[in-house]
């Protein structure tokens, strides 16, 4: 049976060995016609590079085989090894059909007691009995959550309620558990004692939060209404812009971005972005670009985007730039890109 | 020394392995069996497909890869004595590890916030790049395998399953057919639904278009 009859097997195939011409033609045409094809086929060139055997491997396999030896041998000497994930996965997939009538059996032992708590929770909140913490009470009146329930219901509220978050941060005393989910501080930023815009300016995230990415996804709810645009939006706004080709509209929303968010991540992106757009044209603006990108955060590819620009203007700095790539950077995808360059460079 | 060899020989993605017998079904019958030499080799020679597989699903830099396929390795020898010899054992164990590795995510996505696509959730500085690659194509491919890894928590288990054992192990339809003992069509129907959801996802995220776009300036 030939095995690259459907496409999905070329996919995988491509990256396994070198394609007939006829089938790199299906393959070709295929990706050009499916997005999803064209992102599948890169995630598996992703997976392949990324679960690449490295040194150092051999002793994580090494340790990997004596640990797993030790679990069989204490299994074989009467003892239950330890794999506290493994229930979970194969009852669900291999014992599940066993393993029903048992826990239908110990679902109707729990059921009753489940009942019990149920009925005091009900008399606690009717007045029936008095609260056993009242300091807890007093300070969460209405959430007294177990620490799992807490931890789940604070993700997602952080989910739901970005913008009424952004407005009105709530400082409101809860559990440790419920701040370690709700309060990401890679996600804010430190409050800023100042001027209103700029206090408003500290509460916006750094990063954009998947409902203000499909939010800022329609062009419908760009920035308008006398609602000032968070950065999310207005990076959203103007990638939007430039994949449709409107690139001063695209520039002027960067512009915009890094001006009323000028230590936001988004403002970093922007000034990366506008620098490739500035490459071929202008590149010593391209250069200024990069940099200001680099003091924002960005690291390797900044430096790489600058080294690009360098070049196109036969400046000797560009050496400088891309030694420090290799230097800072051993293990990034530019560092090899950049001993190949400093390589042609070498007088 | 000899086993060393067995895990190169088998090395995934070597250009030959797809044609080659499976050296390692005696390795197996003796393992369920009991003996406990060919458990120690069995597993020595399948170390490299399970963290390879578990790094696929879980990210090279996740800190429970060494965990998690230790993990799988161990559901791995429980449930061997299920293996009927359909398809080869390393898929057999590259399956194990995509469910125990996709469980081990979706615990993690349970009980923290994370898992969705950011611009900048790559780090990018942490990727591996090679003397011949291009480093914007390297970012582009890793940002793809994110969206990848990404799409597969929203999925239904067994789309995800065929998605991983497709884009992380690099399986054909026949031979997640055979590592999951599920009909040919079921398979494709699986990855027809997977590739839906992707599009659809596609529609939505601003942030994976992006990634298609980064791999269009690449090509």
């Amino acid at each position: 049976m030939r095995r690259a009859d459907a496409v999905e097997d070329l996919l995988v195939l491509a990256r396994d060995r070198e394609l007939s011409e006829e089938d790199s033609a299906r393959l070709g045409r295929a990706v050009e016609s499916s997005l999803e094809l064209k992102l599948l086929l890169d995630a598996g060139y992703g997976c392949d590079a990324q679960t690449r055997l490295l040194p150092g491997d051999e002793a994580k396999m090494q340790r990997l085989v004596e640990r797993v030896m030790q679990q069989v041998d204490a299994g074989a000497a009467g003892g239950e090894p330890a794999t506290p994930r493994v229930a979970s996965v194969y009852r669900e997939r291999i014992g599940l059909r066993r393993a029903r009538p048992m826990l239908l059996a110990a679902a109707a032992c729990l059921l009753p007691v489940g009942m019990a708590v149920a009925w005091q929770v009900v008399e606690r909140s009717t007045g029936a009995s008095p609260p056993d913490t009242p300091a807890a009470s007093a300070s969460a009146p209405t959430a007294p959550r177990t620490p799992s329930r807490t931890g789940r219901n604070g993700w997602a509220r952080h989910e739901a309620g970005p913008t009424g978050s952004d407005a009105a941060p709530a400082p409101a005393p809860h559990a440790p558990e419920a701040d370690n989910a709700r309060v990401d501080p890679a996600l804010t930023r430190p409050a800023a004692a100042g001027s209103a815009s700029e206090r408003a300016v500290a509460t916006v995230p750094a990063k954009p939060r998947s409902s203000e990415r499909k939010r800022a996804a329609d062009p419908d709810v760009q920035p308008s209404g006398g609602q000032r645009a968070t950065a999310a939006e207005l990076f959203a706004g103007a990638n939007l812009a430039r994949r449709e080709g409107h690139i001063e509209r695209a520039v002027q929303l960067y512009e915009q971005l890094i001006q009323a968010y000028p230590e936001s991540m988004e403002a970093a992106d922007a000034h990366t972005v506008l620098g490739k757009l500035e490459l071929d044209r202008a590149p010593a603006s391209a250069v200024w670009q990069f940099r200001q990108s680099r003091a924002r955060g960005s690291t390797a590819e900044a430096l790489w985007g600058e080294a690009e620009s360098l070049r196109r203007m036969a400046s000797p700095e560009e050496r400088a730039v891309l030694e420090r790539i290799v230097r800072e950077f051993p293990n990034s995808p530019y560092a090899p890109a950049a001993r190949a360059r400093l390589t042609k460079l070498a007088p | 020394m000899a086993l060393r060899l067995v895990h190169w020989r088998i090395s995934p993605n070597s250009l030959s392995r797809r044609e080659r017998a499976d050296e390692l079904a005696g390795l197996a019958q003796a393992a369920v069996a009991g003996d406990r030499g060919a458990v120690h080799a069995l597993i020595a020679a399948l170390a490299p497909h399970l963290l390879r597989t578990v790094r696929g699903v879980l990210g090279r830099h996740h800190p429970e890869v060494e965990d998690v396929a230790q993990e799988a390795a161990l559901v791995l020898l429980k449930v061997l004595p299920s293996y009927r010899g359909d398809g080869r054992v390393s898929q057999f164990a590259c399956r194990t590890a995509v469910l125990v590795a996709l469980n081990a995510r979706r615990s993690q996505l349970a009980t923290k916030r994370g898992g969705h696509l950011e611009a900048s959730a790559i780090d990018v500085d942490s990727l591996v790049g090679t003397g011949d690659s291009d480093p914007e194509r390297t970012l582009a491919q890793a940002r793809a395998a994110e969206a990848a890894r990404d799409l597969m928590l929203s999925l239904p288990r067994l789309q995800a399953e065929a998605l991983a054992l497709h884009c992380v192990a690099g399986c054909t339809v026949s031979e997640i057919a055979a590592a999951t003992d599920t009909p040919l069509e079921t398979v494709r129907s699986r990855l027809r639904l997977a590739r839906r959801a992707l599009r659809q996802r596609l529609s939505v995220e601003p942030a994976w278009l992006e990634v298609l776009e980064a791999g269009d300036e690449t090509r």
